[in-house]
Order: structure tokens, then C-alpha cells, then sequence
């Protein structure tokens, strides 16, 4: 129950002989008033009564605060013990997003309506919060705040926010009451916890606006009042009270998390330097690949061909010397390959707003002057959407699905499309993993020879071909590794559908990985 | 009118490996220039032959970027770099089809770039091609040409 006004009327008449009274407290403060008065005037309570009196008012108080101190410790334990499961999850998986996405999550800790994380230049949201905007601006205005800048507990805690922070009253519902705390400062990452307004839990000893009056000789006189029945107030735009441990709870995640994201930055340093070092351990090897490997070659070939002037060999021997040269090619075909594969994987990409209608018209043009025979059919029903892509690497993309649909084909009249699949778009989709239809999809499809479905993994593997080494024009069988390093490193997708003898597609996505 | 002979043309090939060096001098031979072929296996002998050539000599070189002690990108740049060699025109053959190392050698001041090709006849014709078209159409300047 608060303390109502009465307790300053109440004050003001202590020398009242009429009247005596004992305090409940709670630590250092009044919690509570017995208050006795006699209204047919003064009466003697004698000693042993009122000692007796001040006693019960002691033991109520002593009990009042081991209870209240009980529960708080109860509460404590299982904040402190759900916040290191938290950060527990966290460092295991790896993220922060775990604190709002994982089990338990950040609700599960403090009381709260919701709960709201800004890490890695994103929201993580959980329960009820204001939206992403209206977060945004929250968190811009809280980087500013001077409860922030505190090198010891920077927390911001309020349960009526619209009176410091206005436009929060058009979140109330979500969040009146807000306690804050920055996990990073350079970063301006941050961890909020949201209560919802409460509209009916102030209890007053009787009615706080029904002033009890009485005439007195001077005019109206203010008089403790005769009703002490429950009298509910409704209060607006305020939330729960944000409990000491609560606050304590959050400085103790606070720190938590902050280790955690130091032992993670220090470790991706490690990652990133092990990372650094293995990329010039390629370069290296690509440059002992590019020259060091072919040079021999060039000199094995040269002197194959040079035998080969011999008048006096006979057909086997030139056969046999035919085979080296021969081979001495694929090698110098397959080092390529290898080459050029290691370096798409190491290419910065230049990734910009791109026409795909322009990049698969120029694809078009490649693959077409490169066929001795008539001009294929390349339908594109309707026109491509632009993607954000890079637009050299795209076009090697649709090269060499291209080329591939037009090579692997026996077909009289050799057709392929180029088409897309809008996000969410009712389209026959065969195939297509679950989670693709969040974005765009592009396909290659063609009346070729097809791929039986058990190969479906395999045409993706370096060097790995399905037919026989001269069948269907050659090759390194490095291409579809390419176009797939290629995919991945747009953070796309691709996989493909067919059925032999009538053809294939190959479908991509040139985002949409998991996790980015 | 007699016409007065032009001294031939000094070919300053920095190649380390016999084998290509071989097919280079072959290559020479057919296209029926006349040239003095002049080898270095490193590119610190290219540039003492090229520093000890008397002016007034046509010279081109044609290297090869793999060379042992200073490589052939590093020759490059020294001889773009010093007043007396810079209107050299250098000619790259490398191995290395790496668009990279293609810029990276135009950006040093490369005059052309072309990459050995694995068949030896199409090696073979690439350099009568080239040889022919350096010595033949392509006006040279002199050695130490910067000090007109």
C-alpha cells in the first residue's frame, strides 16, 4: 500500500493527543504506518501497550524485508542463471543472435515485454517491441544519453520513457517503461529490454483526489480520512516498476556479453590471419601452378614435336608421340582450369546494379561465336529483372550453362531459355530447395541429353565428367565447379532439375545464403 | 642511289629456360629477319647487357617474367625507370594468363604482353609473327633516345 497524503495530515497533528501511531519500514524507508486515533477525544495508552506496539511494527518490519530480500535473492538466482545459459548459447553458437532467436532468450532473463538487440548493423528482435524504425531512432537518441557515457554502469532505465523520450508514446503499448545498455560503444551496439504500459496496478489507501475535509473554525481543514478501503488508480504511459536486481542483473549480462564479444573478436583476429596466410599459400601455389608447372610441359610437347619430323619413325612410334603431345595439351588445359578456379575464389567482386537482359545478351554473343554450326534457339520469355551482382562474373555464369546446354545436346533443333522465377511468384518449381522462393530465381533450361538424377552432386566436382573424354566437344569438366564457386560467392544458390533424354536447368540465386 | 644498310636490329631476350629460349631462336630464324639475338638467363644480366650496349643501336627486349634472381617484372620496371633504357619498347612472354599479372606489367610500362602458348607450333609461329612485326613495320627508336 503507498503512502497517501493522509500521513501528512497525520504529521501534522503528531502532537495530537488524540492519536499515536507506529512506522512499518522497509531499510531506510517508511513502508508503512499503524495509525490509531481516538475520535471522542484524548485517551491514555499506557506504557507496556504502546511498547508492545512498537514491537509488532519492528517484527513486521524485520519480516516485511527478509521476504522481500528472499524473493529478490530468488529472482536474482534465476536471472544470473538464465543470462549464463545466454551467453553460454551464445559463445557456442558462435553469435549474439542466438540471445533473441535461441532457447532461452533474452525474455527469458529480466521480466519484459520484449527485447531488442543491435549487433552486427542489424535489430534482433524478440516479444513485443517498437518497430525497426522507431528502434533505430530509439537507439540513436540512447547513444547520446549521459547515463551512456558512465565508465562503470552505463544503463538507462525508465518506466514512463515518453516523458524523457516523446516519441515514445506512440510505441506505449510495447514500450513505456525501457532499460537500456550498450554492450559496445564503438559499434553503438546495444541490448533493450521493453515493458508494456500498465493501466490498473496503483493501489491507494482509499481515494488520493477525494480530499477529506472537515469545517473547522478557520475554514475547511484537512483530516485523516475515514475510508481506508483499496483505491485503484489508473496510471498512464508508465510500465512495472524496473527492479534493483533487474538493473543489477542487466550491468552483470552487460558485462558478460561484452568478454564474450572481445574473446570472439580476438578469435576471428587469429581466423583472419590464418585466413591471410592460407590465401598467399594459394597465391603461391597458383603462380607454381601457372609457371613452374607448365614451363616443363611447353619443353615435353616441343620435343614430341620435333621427334615427330623423324621420317624414319614408324606409325606406332608416331602414334605414341602423338598421345604425349596430346596429353601434354589436356595438362595445360587442366592447369588452367585449376587456375582460373582460384582465382574466381579470390577475386574481389565488383558487385553493382546490373541489367542481366544486357549481361546474357553479351553471354549470348560468346557462346554463339564459338559454335561452327547453326544458330541455336536461346528463348528468353520476358525480359530479366537487374540484380545486384558482378557483371563480369555473372556473364561467365550464363557462358557456361550456356555452352553447356548447347553442348550436351543431340537435338535436331537445339533450344534453350533463360528465365527467372520472381520472389514468391506460383511457378512450377521442380526441385527447388525449401527457402528459394524468398528470391529470385534464375534458370538455364534446355532439350539436351539430361543428367540421371544420381549425378545431380556430381556435376558440380572439379575435373568430374560424365562422358567420355572427347564426347561432346571435351573439356576439363571444370566449368559447373566454376559457375558453382561463382553462385557461392554472390552468397547464391544452385542446384538443377532433369530428366535424361528430355533435358536439363540449372537454377541459381544470386543471394539468399544462409546467414547473410 | 646506293641504299645505305641499316645496322641490324639487337634482340635482348631474358629467357631462362633452353628449351623456350630454342624455339624463340627458331622463331627468329624463320621469319627471316636480320636481328642479333642476344640472351640473359636473369634479368640483372638483361640489364648490364642492356646498359653496356653502345648508343645509337636499335635494341628491343623480349623477356620472360619467371627469371631467376630478379624476376622480369622487376627488370621491367627498371628499365621503364631509367632515362637511358625507357624507349626500349619490352615485350612480356610469361606463362601466366593471369589478368593481374597483365595489368601489372602494362602498368610498368610493358609494350606488349603475350602468353606462351603450350602447342610448340603455335609458340613457334607466335614468335615469327612478332618478330617480323617488331623489326619489320614498327619504327624504333635508338638507345639512349631520351638524349636528343
Amino acid at each position: 500500500m503507498q503512502l497517501p497524503e493522509i500521513d501528512l495530515a497525520v504529521s501534522s497533528s503528531l502532537l495530537d493527543p488524540r492519536r499515536f501511531d507506529v512506522r512499518i519500514r522497509h531499510g531506510d524507508e517508511l513502508w508503512g504506518l499503524i495509525a490509531c486515533h481516538h475520535y471522542t477525544g484524548p485517551k491514555f495508552v499506557p506504557y507496556q501497550v504502546r511498547a508492545a506496539c512498537e514491537f509488532l511494527a519492528q517484527v513486521v518490519s524485520l519480516q516485511h524485508q527478509a521476504a522481500d530480500d528472499r524473493e529478490h535473492l530468488v529472482y536474482r538466482l534465476k536471472l544470473d542463471g538464465t543470462h549464463q545459459q545466454l551467453v553460454a548459447l551464445a559463445a557456442q553458437e558462435g553469435g549474439l543472435a542466438s540471445m533473441t532467436d535461441g532457447q532461452p532468450t533474452l525474455l527469458d532473463g529480466v521480466a519484459a515485454g520484449g527485447a531488442a538487440l543491435y549487433h552486427h548493423d542489424r535489430w534482433w528482435r524478440v516479444g513485443n517491441t517498437p518497430s525497426e524504425p522507431e528502434l533505430e531512432a530509439l537507439g540513436e537518441w540512447l547513444n547520446e544519453r549521459p547515463e551512456f557515457a558512465s565508465p562503470t554502469r552505463p544503463l538507462y532505465v525508465n518506466d514512463s520513457l515518453a516523458r524523457d523520450y516523446p516519441p515514445a508514446s506512440a510505441f506505449a503499448n510495447v514500450g513505456s517503461g525501457l532499460l537500456a545498455t550498450p554492450i559496445s560503444r564503438a559499434n553503438r551496439n546495444l541490448m533493450l529490454w521493453f515493458r508494456p504500459e500498465t493501466t490498473q496496478t496503483v493501489n491507494w489507501g482509499g481515494n488520493p483526489h477525494d480530499k477529506p475535509t472537515v469545517p473547522g473554525p478557520n475554514g475547511p481543514r484537512l483530516t485523516p480520512r475515514r475510508s481506508f478501503e483499496l483505491f485503484q488508480e489508473s496510471v498512464r504511459g508508465r510500465s512495472l516498476p524496473w527492479l534493483t536486481v533487474e538493473l543489477e542483473a542487466a550491468a552483470r549480462l552487460r558485462m558478460l556479453v561484452m568478454e564474450l564479444v572481445v574473446t570472439r573478436a580476438e578469435r576471428l583476429a587469429d581466423l583472419n590471419a590464418d585466413l591471410t596466410r592460407s590465401n598467399e599459400e594459394l597465391d603461391a601455389f597458383a603462380y607454381v601452378a601457372s609457371h613452374d608447372l607448365k614451363e616443363p610441359l611447353r619443353g615435353i610437347h616441343k620435343y614430341a614435336h620435333q621427334l615427330l619430323q623423324d621420317a624414319s619413325l614408324g606409325s606406332e612410334s608416331r602414334q605414341k608421340l602423338d598421345g604425349l603431345m596430346r596429353l601434354t595439351v589436356r595438362m595445360d588445359s587442366l592447369l588452367d582450369s585449376l587456375l582460373h578456379f582460384s582465382r574466381v575464389g579470390r577475386a574481389v567482386l565488383l558487385t553493382e546494379e546490373s541489367d542481366l537482359n544486357e549481361v546474357v545478351a553479351e553471354a549470348i554473343e560468346m557462346v554463339d561465336a564459338r559454335r561452327a554450326d547453326g544458330p541455336p534457339e536461346i528463348a528468353i520469355p520476358r525480359p530479366l529483372p537487374h540484380a545486384r551482382c558482378d557483371r563480369v562474373r555473372c556473364r561467365e555464369i550464363f557462358v557456361n550453362l550456356l555452352s553447356n546446354a548447347l553442348k550436351y545436346n543431340d537435338k535436331l533443333q537445339k533450344q534453350v531459355e533463360v528465365g527467372f522465377i520472381a520472389p514468391h511468384e506460383v511457378h512450377p518449381r521442380p526441385g527447388c530447395p525449401s527457402g528459394s522462393d524468398h528470391f529470385t530465381i534464375y534458370y538455364v533450361r534446355d532439350n539436351g541429353i539430361g543428367i540421371p538424377a544420381r549425378h545431380f552432386e556430381q556435376v558440380f566436382k572439379m575435373f568430374k565428367r560424365l562422358h567420355g573424354r572427347d564426347e561432346y566437344g571435351g573439356g576439363t569438366g571444370a566449368g559447373l565447379t566454376i559457375v558453382q564457386k561463382l553462385v557461392e560467392r554472390h552468397h547464391g544458390r544452385i542446384w538443377l532439375d532433369s530428366t535424361p533424354v528430355e533435358g536439363t536447368t540449372f537454377y541459381f540465386t544470386l543471394s539468399g545464403r544462409e546467414g547473410i | 642511289m646506293p641504299k645505305t644498310k641499316q645496322l641490324s636490329v639487337i634482340l635482348v631476350v631474358i629467357e631462362d629456360s633452353d628449351e623456350d629460349f630454342d624455339t624463340f631462336a627458331e622463331g627468329v630464324r624463320q621469319s627471316g629477319v636480320t636481328a642479333e639475338v642476344r640472351r640473359a638467363t636473369t634479368g640483372d644480366a638483361g640489364l648490364a647487357m642492356l646498359r653496356e650496349l653502345a648508343p645509337g643501336r636499335q635494341v628491343l627486349v623480349l623477356m620472360d617474367l619467371n627469371t631467376p634472381a630478379t624476376d622480369g617484372r622487376a627488370a621491367l620496371a627498371e628499365i621503364k625507370a631509367d632515362p637511358a633504357l625507357r624507349t626500349i619498347p619490352v615485350i612480356v612472354f610469361s606463362t601466366s594468363a593471369n589478368p593481374k599479372d597483365i595489368g601489372l606489367c602494362y602498368a610498368a610500362g610493358a609494350n606488349a604482353y603475350h602468353v606462351k602458348p603450350v602447342r610448340y607450333p603455335d609458340h613457334l609461329q607466335l614468335v615469327v609473327v612478332l618478330t617480323s612485326y617488331w623489326i619489320n613495320s614498327v619504327a624504333l627508336a635508338t638507345a639512349g633516345g631520351t638524349q636528343i
